[in-house]
C-alpha cells in the first residue's frame, strides 16, 4: 500500500468516525440547547448502545438489524426515564447542579454495566463482509453503509428540525421559552421527543460502532472529551458547528493515525483541537451561551 | 459568630477545628489500619480542597483536579526512581509541574463565557489525559502502575521511612492542615473576602474594579499545586501508582467529599473526605462496584442537598440564632443565603480599591505579593472587620 493510498484510507475511516460522533454530539446539542443542561451521562447512552447490540447479538439471538432497531428504542425509553427522574428537576437550577447530578449518572450506568456485563471488550460481527475498492484499496463495506446511514440521519433530523411542525417548536423553545408557552407550544411534549431522539441517536450511533470496534464498558469515557470539544467549538448548542467540527475531528484523527498508534492518534487530534480552543475559547462558530 | 483572638468561630469552624484536632492525634490513639485509613482519607480531602478552591473562588467546576494529583503521583515516583530523597523537593517539584500545567489549562478556563464552558473543558483534558496516561505506557506503566523505588526519604534531616507510618502521617497531614488553617485564618481579611466576591458574583467584582480573570487563575494555579503536593504524598505512603489515578471517578468523588462536606468553607472540603471516604471505603469491602453508589450519591446531593453538610450546620445555626423565623435549608438558596452577595465593605472601598487595582494591573506580578501583604497586615493588626 502506497502512503498516499494509506492516507485515503485512515481519512475515510476518519470521516465515518466524525459522523458517528456527529450523532452523538447533535443530541447532546438539542438537550443543551432546550434545557440548558450540558449531559455529562450522555456518552454512556452510546456506549450502552454497543453493550446492548453485543448482548442482543450473543446472548439474546436476535440478528445485527433487529438489534439495531431495537437497541435504540430501549435507550431512547432509559433517557426519558432518566429525564422524569433527573434531568427535568436539574434543569433551570444552577448549572453545577446539573452537571454533578448528571456526572453522577455517568458513574452509575458505566459501573452498572461493569457489573452486568463484564471489563472484557466484546466482538460483535459485522452483519456483512465484504469491500468496495477506492482508489486502488479495499475498503470495508459495512463502514461505507455506516456513513451513509449516519448522513441520511443526518439530514433527516435538519429536516425534521427545518420544515416540521415539531422542529419549529424544538427551535423556538430554546429562544423564547415563555413567548413559545404563551402561543401554546408543548414544552413538555417538545421536552420529551428532543430527549427521546438525542437518545435514540447516541444509542443508534452505539449499535452501529459496535462492529467496528466492539463493545466495551469504557466506550463511553473514552469519547467524553472528543464529544464536549465537538460541542464547545461548534458553538455551545450551534447544531450545523457541531457537525462540522465532528467530522474535522474525524479527519484529524485519520490523519494522524497514519503516523500514530489509534489512541496516540485521537489524543494528538484532541490537542490540536484544544490548541484551537486556547485562541479561540469561546468556538469557532458563535456562542449561544 | 463569636470572635475570638480576632477570628471569626461560627459552629461550622468549630466543626472544622474538632476534625483538625482529630487529625492531629490519630496517630496516638489510632490502630495500624486505622492509621492507613485516615492517611488515605487525608490524601482524598487534598483533591477535595483543591476542587473546593478552583470551584468556590476560582469558579470553575473543575473536573480536572484528579489529573493535577496524577501529575503529582507520577511526578513524585519518577524523581524518587531518580534518586531524589529530600520530601521537600519531591513534593515542590510535583506542585510546581501540576500548577504549571493548571496555568495552561486555566488560560483557557477563565477566558470562556458561559457558565458550561469552563466545567465542560476542564472534562475534556480530564479525558484527553486519561486516554494519553494509557497509550503513554512506558512512562506511566499503564494499568499495571510502576511501584516507588525507594524505601526512605529525607526531610528537614530526619528520616521519613516510605509507606505508611507515623512520620509519613504527619507529611501528609501537615501541610493539608497548613492549607486549610491558613485559608481560615485569611477569612476575615479583605484579600479573602475580594476572592470571595469574585468566587460568588463575577460580574459585580468586576464592576467593582477587580480583575477577575487573573484572581480566577491564581486560584486555580493554587488548587492545582494542592492537587498536586496531594499526589506527590500519595506516591510516598502507597508506594505505588496506576493510571487508575487519571481516571475522571477520582475527580467525581473528590466533587462529591467537597460537597457533602459544603463548598466555599476551609473545613467544608475536609471535613466532606473525612465523613464519606470511609463510608465507600467500607461499602467497598462489601459490594465491588462502590461508583455506583457513589454516582447515586452525587446525583441526590446535586438535587437534595447542595449545600453539603456544612451548610447545614450553619443553617441550623442560623436558624438557632434567628428564633423560629423561616428557613430555606434544603433548597439552593440556602446556599446563596451563606453567600454575602458582595461585602459592603469592598462596595464601600469602591473609588480606592479601582485606583490601587488600576494600579496593580499595570503591574500584574506584584499583585499578589501585594495583595498577600494586605492579607497579612490585616491579620497581624487584628482588623478583620
Amino acid at each position: 500500500m502506497e502512503m498516499w493510498q494509506l492516507i485515503l484510507y485512515e481519512s475515510m475511516d476518519g470521516v465515518v468516525w466524525g459522523l458517528i460522533l456527529a450523532m452523538i454530539s447533535l443530541g447532546l446539542c438539542l438537550i443543551f440547547g432546550l434545557m440548558g443542561l450540558m449531559n455529562v451521562a450522555h456518552a454512556s447512552l452510546y456506549m450502552l448502545g454497543a453493550v446492548l447490540a453485543a448482548y442482543f447479538t450473543a446472548s439474546v439471538g436476535l440478528d445485527f438489524w433487529e438489534a439495531l432497531v431495537i437497541a435504540p428504542l430501549v435507550i431512547a425509553a432509559l433517557s426519558a426515564l432518566l429525564n422524569r427522574l433527573v434531568l427535568l428537576r436539574v434543569a433551570g437550577r444552577s448549572p453545577a447542579i446539573g452537571l454533578l447530578a448528571t456526572a453522577g449518572l455517568l458513574l452509575v450506568i458505566d459501573n452498572s454495566v461493569l457489573a452486568t456485563f463484564g471489563s472484557t471488550a466484546v466482538p460483535v460481527s459485522s452483519p456483512f463482509d465484504g469491500a468496495l475498492t477506492i482508489g486502488g484499496i479495499p475498503y470495508p463495506l459495512y463502514r461505507l453503509l455506516v456513513a451513509g446511514m449516519a448522513i441520511i440521519i443526518l439530514g433527516a433530523i435538519f429536516c425534521l428540525l427545518k420544515y416540521t411542525r415539531y422542529g419549529l417548536w424544538m427551535r423556538a423553545v430554546p429562544q423564547a421559552p415563555e413567548l413559545a408557552a404563551a402561543v401554546g407550544v408543548p414544552i413538555r411534549r417538545v421536552n420529551d421527543l428532543t430527549v427521546l431522539l438525542s437518545g435514540g441517536l447516541a444509542g443508534l450511533a452505539g449499535v452501529l460502532v459496535a462492529p467496528i470496534t466492539g463493545a466495551h464498558f469504557q466506550m463511553g469515557i473514552a469519547i467524553l472529551a472528543s464529544a464536549f470539544i465537538v460541542i464547545v467549538l461548534g458553538g455551545m448548542g450551534n447544531l450545523l458547528g457541531a457537525v462540522v467540527i465532528a467530522i474535522l475531528l474525524g479527519l484529524c484523527r485519520g490523519i494522524f493515525a497514519v503516523y500514530l498508534t489509534p489512541t496516540l492518534a485521537e489524543v494528538m487530534s484532541l490537542l490540536v483541537l484544544l490548541l484551537v480552543l486556547l485562541v479561540r475559547p469561546n468556538g469557532l462558530f458563535g456562542a449561544r451561551a | 459568630m463569636r470572635k475570638i483572638a480576632g477570628l471569626e468561630w461560627h459552629w461550622s469552624s468549630i466543626l472544622g477545628a474538632v476534625a483538625l484536632f482529630l487529625v492531629a492525634v490519630a496517630p496516638l490513639v489510632f490502630s495500624k489500619y486505622a492509621l492507613f485509613l485516615m492517611t488515605q482519607i487525608l490524601l482524598a480531602a487534598y483533591i477535595a480542597v483543591s476542587f473546593d478552591f478552583a470551584y468556590s473562588y476560582g469558579r470553575i467546576l473543575s473536573f480536572v483536579q484528579g489529573a493535577f494529583f496524577g501529575l503529582g503521583a507520577y511526578s513524585s515516583v519518577h524523581l524518587a526512581a531518580a534518586g531524589v530523597s529530600g520530601l521537600i523537593t519531591i513534593g515542590t517539584a510535583s506542585a510546581v509541574l501540576a500548577a504549571v500545567s493548571g496555568t495552561a489549562i486555566g488560560l483557557i478556563l477563565v477566558r470562556m463565557k458561559g457558565a458550561h464552558g469552563p466545567p465542560i473543558a476542564t472534562i475534556i483534558v480530564a479525558s484527553i489525559v486519561g486516554l494519553a496516561s494509557n497509550s503513554l505506557t512506558q512512562v506511566t506503566g499503564g494499568e499495571d502502575g510502576i511501584g516507588l523505588a525507594r524505601a526512605d526519604f529525607h526531610m528537614l534531616g530526619t528520616v521519613i521511612p516510605a509507606g505508611v507510618n507515623v512520620q509519613s502521617y504527619y507529611c501528609t497531614a501537615i501541610p493539608l492542615i497548613a492549607i486549610v488553617a491558613v485559608s481560615w485564618a485569611l477569612q476575615p481579611t479583605r484579600f479573602w473576602k475580594v476572592l470571595r466576591a469574585v468566587g460568588q458574583n463575577e460580574r459585580r467584582a468586576q464592576q467593582l474594579g477587580f480583575d477577575v480573570r487573573s484572581r480566577r487563575l491564581v486560584v486555580f494555579v493554587f488548587s492545582a499545586a494542592t492537587a498536586g503536593i496531594g499526589g506527590a504524598l500519595y506516591t510516598i505512603t502507597m508506594q505505588h501508582v496506576t493510571t487508575s489515578v487519571f481516571d475522571l471517578s477520582l475527580s467525581l468523588n473528590a466533587i462529591l467529599w467537597a460537597t457533602v462536606g459544603g463548598l466555599s468553607d476551609p473545613f467544608g472540603a475536609f471535613i466532606g473526605a473525612l465523613f464519606v471516604y470511609p463510608t465507600t471505603e467500607l461499602l467497598s469491602s462489601i459490594f465491588k462496584y462502590v461508583d455506583i453508589a457513589v454516582g447515586a450519591l452525587l446525583v441526590l446531593v446535586a438535587m437534595f442537598f447542595p449545600e453539603g453538610i456544612i451548610g447545614a450546620v450553619s443553617a441550623w445555626d442560623e436558624r438557632r440564632r434567628a428564633g423560629a423565623m423561616s428557613t430555606v435549608a434544603g433548597s439552593d438558596t440556602a446556599k446563596q443565603l451563606r453567600q454575602v452577595d458582595c461585602d459592603p465593605e469592598l462596595e464601600s472601598q469602591n473609588g480606592r480599591v479601582s485606583s490601587r487595582e488600576s494600579v496593580r494591573r499595570s503591574a500584574k506580578p506584584m499583585m499578589m505579593i501585594l495583595s498577600l501583604a494586605d492579607a497579612t497586615k490585616n491579620v497581624v493588626l487584628g482588623k478583620g472587620d
